[in-house]
């Protein structure tokens, strides 16, 4: 298809004119019938085996609120036994359990995962894709994350929860002053969740930048999935932190591998860095989708596009990258150097400039528009302010002196509150009230919804402004009581109030979701704002009758008839063309349409390989080491079975989807949404990686004169050398098998696949036996506990490896790899480069870096 | 270039005053932490200031001249030179221009801003 056409094309959806619109009507009859048939969601109990967004999106909700109520209990509970000094209702055991879970649950098991499911719900239909790119992977985050954490809550009630506190600091975690098995329960099952959050990552990264309605730019993107983008992002960079520390605790642990240890060449501080470096920019990635949310509510509610809509996008990456810079803030009490406390001090303020950008443009669209005064609204202008207090007193306490006067008091406890609640609650809650008609049959009730609003914003102030002076007064958090003659009494008793407050209006709005809620996906409740934007569109399971030409951010203000020409299938991919179910993927930057992306429909094995990783991981915490392994193996299983038919292959030749557009069925390579998503996995492998090597410069640092400590030798430099030397010939043979697939050899290509396993083994146990030659053991000094790790992450992936080269050697013999369909051997070979050169920099690192210093 | 790894290519020209301040900030903290942890700090080396001052400076100075440097290609490249591949479909490149050059200005504010403490505050206490 020529340019012109193109033109003529986008120009008739910009100015509406039908005739000119890339499909004529009436539409063939049965199109619509096999459009709906492919989509049709499983009956009865087989609709655990769905995979379509509309579907796990709400599971997904559905879950995270089921652990918004738990943990509010939870908080309930200690708010009770706060109330009066003194009081007796729980001790001081179960009160560590209480605000360790409270703490956990709601930012590990209720914030990141209700920000993923509306993105796994909304994306798709802000987006006019027929779905996420990688349904079934949905749909694993999803089992893996409700199972897990549902065995996690579970160990409340047989006394074995964390009580460490949500950060889990060693040595008080550690396994001197913490045997049995509460802190394992913390670090395998929020380790695995965080596993789940980033598969979440991954799609929504993927489907953000690849599944878009043709002509929705980067300047016509929505914002809200600007903000999942960087959300994503900041998910693939932080969350890696946190899975090396809950590796690197869980070792000490369990073997006695002494990171942490001060007496054995560790430092607790080395968590401190490794959690908070994940735990700040956690802050933000909770508050980012909550303010693309607002983003998308407050033009609607008035009924004008957001003003500064270019900077609200630089603010969103401005905030993204500036909350790396904060996380020592968390530390300013640790008695680091006064300069690196000023570093981080400044950050924090700087981080003020992006969030105020985005507060201006909500003011000036406000300003700017109409109100229209409904729920969703109230809660909006609830967030703006709770946020605003939240985000002063934030700046209060990046004034490190200000910050050694309130560290550890309910100052801090009343701060957060503010950010997590202002930030991140309100305007979860107007976002259900604003999106309910597009999930519902019925809205959810205005005069109802009033209420909710004026008991939660009364209690949230009530509960938590009190805190401040409650905190200014000396009062430490994280005490199950306090003594009379303190005369902290009546300020939580006015707490305890306000908590009692908020939980009546959360109570209102579950009893009002029950009432009112019912589930469609075709007869929703529709447009009740007049908004602009794509999801209110009419839709169905297969999300909307045809993929729209987007030439405008508000396309449904400004392109006339556009409701009406895409329902009434003038657009593109009015039905299924290959029979099943797909989708169009467009170009990252300015959304062309690239090719068609078939997709899976209802699916068990993500479902039970998300339920046997929840069960490895549940296994090991309770020390049921074999059974444990053996769910492992079968979660890998699973997981095989599942990929199974993917990477189809040209099943059909290129196909057209109205105005003459031929698209191919298949692609490979740099265009393919496989190779990106390959990409992604490689960035977070690569954060983890550097986490682990800023883990080893760390414990050099705090070393002086002892690395390797007195009494142990360095391996051969031989040993490394060879080492690197495998690693670079596995990656050679699998340069010259992709040239040889190319040619469609395949038995070379499979002996090659072979050759290379044996050369990456050889490699990884070359070094781990040059390591054991030198009599280095991990237990004794933190030298060898790091660098038997970085040893033992490199065996990680190479085991991954061994797989993945089995896998792609299973197809080879079973005729699903050849010249054309090598999707599954281009992302072998791509993780392999990767894994290569993080095994050459970790030999460099450990063999290389003691002898230069 | 393909064209795939065309599109990152111009989201990361976007991103990149911010990727300068990246590696800037793990620049100088890790410069701070090193030379705190292992005494560099206290002999003053010239006009006063000493290594890690020293360091912090001439780091600054680079990322300034750095991000100054991608705001003004970004501005010169302009917005007629990106137009002409987006085909019919959109016209991205005003929007490229704006966003890199303003992330660009926030890059300078930041940068400027987290080297300030090198100067006012005391060093290894």
């Amino acid at each position: 298809m020529s340019a012109a056409d193109d033109t003529a094309i986008v120009d008739a959806a910009a100015r509406g004119r039908p005739e000119d619109l890339p499909n004529p009507v009436p539409r063939p009859d049965g199109e619509l019938e096999r459009l709906e048939a492919a989509w049709a969601p499983p009956k009865g109990w087989r609709l655990i085996s769905a995979v379509n967004n509309n579907f796990i999106g709400m599971y997904y909700i559905g879950t995270a609120l089921l652990f918004f109520l738990l943990a509010g209990i939870l908080a309930l509970i200690m708010r009770t036994q706060l109330a009066t000094p003194e009081s007796t209702l729980v001790g001081h055991e179960l009160y560590n359990q209480l605000f360790t879970m409270h703490g956990t649950i709601m930012m590990f098991l209720f914030a990141v995962p209700v920000v993923e499911a509306f993105a796994v719900i909304l994306l798709p239909n802000l987006q006019a894709a027929r779905d996420l790119p990688f349904p079934r992977l949905s749909a694993y985050a999803f089992w893996a994350y409700a199972a897990g954490g549902l065995a996690f809550f579970c160990s409340l009630f047989f006394q074995v929860a964390p009580k460490g506190g949500w950060f889990m600091y060693p040595p008080l975690t550690s396994y001197e002053y913490s045997p049995g098995i509460n802190a394992d329960f913390w670090l395998l099952g929020i380790g695995f969740i965080e596993i789940s959050a980033i598969a979440g990552a991954v799609e929504i990264i993927v489907g953000v930048l690849r599944t878009r309605a043709p002509g929705q730019s980067l300047d016509r993107l929505p914002v809200y999935s600007w903000a999942m983008l960087v959300f994503a992002l900041m998910i693939v960079f932080a969350f890696p932190a946190i899975i090396l520390a809950t590796l690197l605790l869980e070792l000490e642990r369990a073997f006695h591998w002494p990171f942490f240890v001060a007496a054995k060449g560790g430092d607790p501080l080395l968590w401190q860095h490794l959690f908070w470096f994940f735990g700040h920019p956690e802050v933000y990635v909770i508050f980012l989708p909550a303010a693309g949310m607002v983003s998308m509510i407050i033009p609607a509610m008035a009924q004008v596009p957001l003003q500064g809509y270019r900077l609200v996008v630089i603010a969103l990456i401005g905030t993204g990258f500036l909350s790396f810079g904060l996380w020592v803030h968390h530390m300013f009490a640790t008695g680091l150097p006064t300069i690196s406390l000023g570093f981080f001090s400044a950050a924090s303020m700087g981080v003020a400039i992006p969030s105020g950008i985005q507060v201006f443009s909500w003011i000036a669209t406000i300003g700017v528009g109409k109100l229209q005064w409904k729920t969703p609204t109230y809660f909006v202008l609830g967030f703006l302010f709770i946020f605003i207090i939240g985000g002063l007193t934030g700046v209060m306490v990046a004034m490190v002196p200000f910050d050694w006067q309130v560290h550890d008091t309910y100052f801090v406890v009343a701060h957060f509150h503010y950010v997590l609640i202002g930030g991140m609650v309100f305007p979860l809650f107007a976002a259900l009230y604003y999106w309910m008609p597009t999930m519902s049959r019925n809205p959810l009730s205005e005069r109802v919804g009033k209420w909710v609003f004026w008991l939660m914003f009364t209690g949230v102030n009530v509960s938590f402004f009190t805190m401040h002076i409650t905190g200014l007064m000396g009062m430490p958090r994280r005490v199950y009581t306090y003594l009379e003659e303190m005369g902290w009494g009546p300020l939580n008793m006015v707490s305890t109030i306000g908590a009692y407050m908020i939980a009546a209006g959360v109570l209102l709005f579950v009893i009002d979701l029950f009432r009112t809620y019912r589930f469609t996906f075709d007869d929703d409740a529709g447009d009740l704002w007049k908004a602009g934007t794509l999801e209110w569109l009419p839709a169905g399971t297969y999300q909307t009758r045809s993929v729209p030409i987007v030439t405008s951010r508000e396309p449904l203000w400004d392109q006339p008839n556009l409701a009406e020409d895409v329902e009434a299938g003038r657009y593109y991919l009015p039905g299924t063309v290959t029979g099943g179910r797909e989708t169009v993927v467009t170009s990252a930057v300015d959304a062309r349409p690239q090719y068609i992306l078939q997709m899976p429909g209802p699916s068990w094995p993500p479902v039970f390989a998300a339920l046997f990783t929840a069960a490895f991981f549940l296994g090991l915490t309770v020390k049921l080491v074999g059974p444990a392994m053996a769910c492992g193996v079968l979660a890998v299983a699973c997981v095989i079975w599942w990929l199974w038919d993917t990477d189809p292959g040209p099943t059909h030749p290129p196909m057209d989807i109205g105005g003459g557009l031929r698209l191919p069925v298949y692609a490979t390579g740099p265009v393919s949404h496989s190779w990106w998503a390959m990409v992604v996995l490689i960035m977070v492998g690569g954060a983890l990686f550097t986490c682990l090597v800023f883990s080893y410069l760390f414990l050099w640092l705090v070393n002086p004169q002892s690395w390797p400590p007195a009494g142990v030798s360095l391996p051969a430099l031989g040993w490394p050398v060879a080492a690197g030397a495998l690693y670079l010939a596995s990656s050679a043979a699998i340069v010259i098998g992709s040239r040889l697939l190319a040619h469609d050899r395949i038995w070379p290509v499979v002996l090659l696949l072979v050759l290379s396993v044996v050369l990456i083994v050889a490699g990884i146990g070359t070094a781990v036996h040059g390591e054991t030659q030198s009599g280095l053991r991990p237990e004794a000094h933190s030298y060898g506990a790091i660098v038997y790790t970085v040893h033992a992450v490199q065996g990680f992936y190479v085991g991954t490896l061994v797989i993945m080269a089995l896998y792609t050697i299973a197809r080879a013999l079973t005729g699903r790899l050849d010249r054309r369909r090598r999707a599954t051997f281009d992302n072998t070979m791509l993780f392999w480069h990767y894994a290569t050169v993080q095994g050459l920099i970790g030999l460099a690192l450990v063999a290389g870096f003691p002898r230069l210093v | 270039m393909s064209p795939a790894r065309d599109h990152i290519t111009r989201l990361l020209f976007m991103w990149s005053g911010l990727l300068v301040w990246a590696a800037h900030f793990t620049f100088i903290y890790g410069l701070a932490a090193l030379s705190c942890a292992r005494h560099l700090a206290s002999a003053e080396m010239i006009a006063g200031f000493n290594v890690l001052q020293l360091g912090i400076m001439a780091a600054t100075i680079l990322a300034l001249v750095v991000t100054a440097g991608f705001m003004a290609v970004a501005w010169m490249r302009g917005a007629a030179a990106v137009r002409s591949d987006d085909g019919g479909w959109a016209d991205t490149g005003p929007f490229f221009r704006y966003t890199t050059v303003v992330i660009g200005a926030l890059s300078l504010v930041a940068i400027a801003w987290n080297a300030l403490p090198a100067l006012l505050s005391p060093l290894c206490r």
